[in-house]
This record gives C-alpha cells, structure tokens and sequence, in this order.
C-alpha cells in the first residue's frame, strides 16, 4: 500500500480522491474503530464517528484552509475523540471512565459547530435526495444561477414563470420533509455562526 | 406577504431596495423569521454543496464494502473454525436444497420475481453524432448508462426529453436509481405515445415496477393485459401472473 504525508492526505481529502480516502480507512480506521469499542460504542457508532470526523476535516480544509501540523493520525484521532464524547453527551452516557487507546491534541472547539453543521448537511441531503429528480435538478440548476430560460430548455419546461413555480414548491416541499422529520427538533438551527452570513442563490 | 415567500426572495435577490430594507429591520427583531432564514440559506448551502454531497457518497459506499468484506470474512473464518461447521454446513445445504424442491411450486415472492425478470434494458450500440440534432448527448448519456453510471446518464437523458429514446431509458435509470415514481412517467409516456419502438418494453417495465413498488393489484392488471396482446412479453407475463398469485 503506497503511503502519503498529512500534507498528500489533506489535500486528498479535500479533493476526494477515493484512493487516499480509501488509503486512511484501511490506515486508521481500525484504532478509531478500538477506542470507540473500549468506550461503550459499537462497530456502527465507529463507522459513524469516523464518517463524521472525515467530514469535519473536509469543511475544515475546504472552507477554513485547515493546516494539519501533527501527525494526520493523531489529528484524526483527536477530532473522533471529541464527536464521540458529544455523542456520548447527546445519549446521556453516565458511564464517566473515559479511556484513551492513543495520542490526543487538544483541538478547537470549532470542531463541534462543524460537527453540528455536518449533522444538519446530513438530514437536509437524505430529504434532498428524496425529492423527485426533475425537483433535485431544478434546485441544483436555480442555485447554480443557471438562468431560468436555460433551465426551462434543459428540463423541457414550458417557461420561466413555470420553472419559478416548481423551482418554489419543490423547495417548500423539501422544507416541509425536513420539518416533519423528528430528528429535525434535536438539530441547533439557531444563530449558526458557521453558517455563510451572505450565501444567495 | 407570505413571510416564506419574502424571505425566499430576499434570498434569491428578488427584494427591491424599500422591501430589502423592511426585510432586514424585520429579520433584526424576529427572532422566529431570522431561524427560518438560516435554515433555507443552510439548505441551499447543501444543494449547491457538491463537494460535500460528493463526499459523503464516497463515505457511504466506503461503509458499505467494508461491511460486506466484514462480513464475508467473519462468514470465512466462521466456517472454517471447524470440520463439524463444515460437515454441518453440507447437511443444512441438503435440506434447504431438499425444501427448496418441496416449495419451489409455491408463489414467488415479489422480490424474487423481480430478481428473476428484471433486467436493466441494454443500451444502443453506436448513436452517430452530428447527423441528428441530440445524438452527441445521446451517445454521451448511453456512455454513462453503459458504465451504470446512471445518474449522470440522466443528465444527459434528460436534456432530450422530447425524445422517446431519451424517455425510454431515463426511466431504466430511475429503476436502477429506485426513484420508481419518475420512473413510471417516463414509460407512460413512452406508452401513450404508442408510436415507436420501445412501446412493449415500457409496458412490460411498467409492470415490474409496480411489483418492485408493491404495487401488487396494478401489476397483475398490467401482466394480464400484457398476456392476452401480442406483446413479445406475452408468455412472461402469463408466467408471471402464474406465480404472483
């Protein structure tokens, strides 16, 4: 198996090249794997803590310009660490033993907000993919300011009214899912400060 | 106003600047509308997201084969543990085999028959492009379909949509995408054009779909009607109502 730096998997990450991504999961996933396993987790909650953790470190390098000075195994390490003890917060886990099976860093508290973002991302793609494929394209299209006598050609629509009108309904459609959703209530929306202030179709 | 609706325009830059000013002395002092903004500006973010949608699909699929390669090892290890597993093993694959013959008359299940019927349609072998307006994104789109790339495949398909061709095989990428819904207005509208050549197939994909959505009173009305036609499918479809019942 061919090995990269923190700096070759960084940008891997943030490229998502699969062959590096698959590179860390066959790398490192087996000791996120054993400390969440030590710490009252399942082989499920791993993978979630891990998928979780590569995300944050995605919008971390994407969005924030992320430089990784520690090893890459310990950053990750770390930042599983910390999604998990949220986890274990948000589960009301009394158990208090904490044990550590490697090298952590003390990471900024960011991380969490990102996490919750990540969350949200979440359930906002698991509806979104649920909408019907002409009402997932009419969004993406709108929000790549695809103009609407283009979109209308595209998707065979009859005019720019009509592509608004279905542009609106799919997106309340798609708001109404996720309120619906019970996990919905159990998300901070409030006041995100990660949130772009000024994203505008 | 509709507040959702002034907020979606102040969003999409629809406001002019009196209702952008009142927008933003509202949203100040509303606590209730400033939450509703965030959550629509968020979900925008993730649509127009792709790295992170594309992301977490590698993730997901990541998931996926490191479970099953799990599994089939812990199945590995698991036989191989002891020659009582595997004599064991022997035995439990004479009796299935043994009941599989006493209950093979029996109905199918829906699943099983879609398993035995289903199979994607095979894409057009060569689309000429430059002679007919579309064959390049045809032939694009089938590239795609080939490589059961289907989403992508539908971009292209999509594009065409005045096209029986396009229509025709949108509808087996909604199949394999499992959005039966879409998929069943593209057949129908191949069917009630019922003047080309995919006519019989979408019909007899109509069909699978129902029994793919459970849909089960829908598809023995469409198998029975495909039976007594003179469908290509006819013998299937007799077949197939033989076993749903």
């Amino acid at each position: 198996m061919q090995e990269y730096t923190t700096l070759e998997i960084s940008v891997g990450i943030k490229e998502r090249d699969s062959v590096v991504l698959d590179f860390v999961y066959e790398k490192y996933f087996y000791q996120i794997s054993a400390f969440i396993k030590k710490n009252s987790g399942s082989d499920e909650d791993a993978q979630d803590v891990y998928q979780d953790a590569i995300l944050v470190i995605y919008q971390k390098l994407a969005k924030e310009n992320l430089i990784i000075d520690s090893s890459f195994n310990t950053y990750l390490y770390s930042v599983c660490r910390l999604i998990w003890l949220k986890k274990l917060e948000k589960r009301k886990n009394e158990k208090t033993f904490f044990a550590d099976s490697e090298n952590f860093i003390n990471i900024d508290g960011e991380i969490e907000d990102w996490y919750e973002l990540n969350e949200r991302y979440q359930l906002y793609q698991e509806h979104f993919k649920k909408l019907s494929f002409n009402c997932q394209k009419i969004l993406e299209l709108f929000l790549a300011r695809i103009p609407l006598k283009e979109i209308a050609r595209i998707l065979g629509l009859k005019s720019e009214v009509y592509v608004k009108k279905r542009k609106h309904n799919c997106k309340e459609k798609l708001i109404e899912n996720i309120k619906k959703d019970p996990k919905f209530n159990s998300l901070n929306i409030i006041g995100h400060k990660l949130v772009n202030e000024s994203f505008k179709s | 106003m509709d507040t959702y609706k002034y907020i979606e325009d102040y969003i999409d830059d629809d406001l002019n600047n009196d209702n952008l000013k009142s927008f933003l002395d509202e949203v100040k002092d509303n606590k209730a509308m400033a939450e509703e903004l965030n959550l629509r500006m968020e979900i925008n973010n993730v649509i127009h997201d792709k790295g992170f949608n594309e992301l977490k699909d590698i993730l997901e699929k990541q998931k996926i084969t490191s479970k099953q390669s799990y599994s089939s090892y812990s199945i590995r290890r698991e036989v191989m543990r002891t020659w009582h597993m595997a004599a064991a093993s022997f035995a439990l694959v004479i009796v299935a085999g043994g009941l599989w013959y006493i209950l093979s008359n029996k109905p199918y299940t829906t699943e099983n028959l879609v398993g035995k019927y289903y199979k994607p349609a095979k894409s057009i072998g060569q689309v000429r492009s430059g002679q007919v307006s579309g064959n390049e994104t045809l032939a694009k789109a089938f590239n795609f379909y080939k490589q059961n790339d289907y989403n992508n495949a539908l971009n292209y398909f999509s594009s065409l949509d005045n096209q029986i061709t396009s229509k025709f095989y949108s509808g087996i990428c909604f199949i394999e995408l499992k959005k039966y819904d879409d998929a069943i207005e593209s057949f129908e509208t191949v069917v009630n054009d019922n003047d080309n050549l995919y006519v019989e197939q979408a019909d007899w994909y109509l069909g699978l779909i129902y029994l793919m959505n459970n849909q089960k009173e829908n598809a023995i009305e469409k198998f029975n009607n495909i039976a007594v036609s003179d469908s290509f499918y006819a013998d299937q479809a007799k077949e197939i109502v033989k076993y749903i019942r």
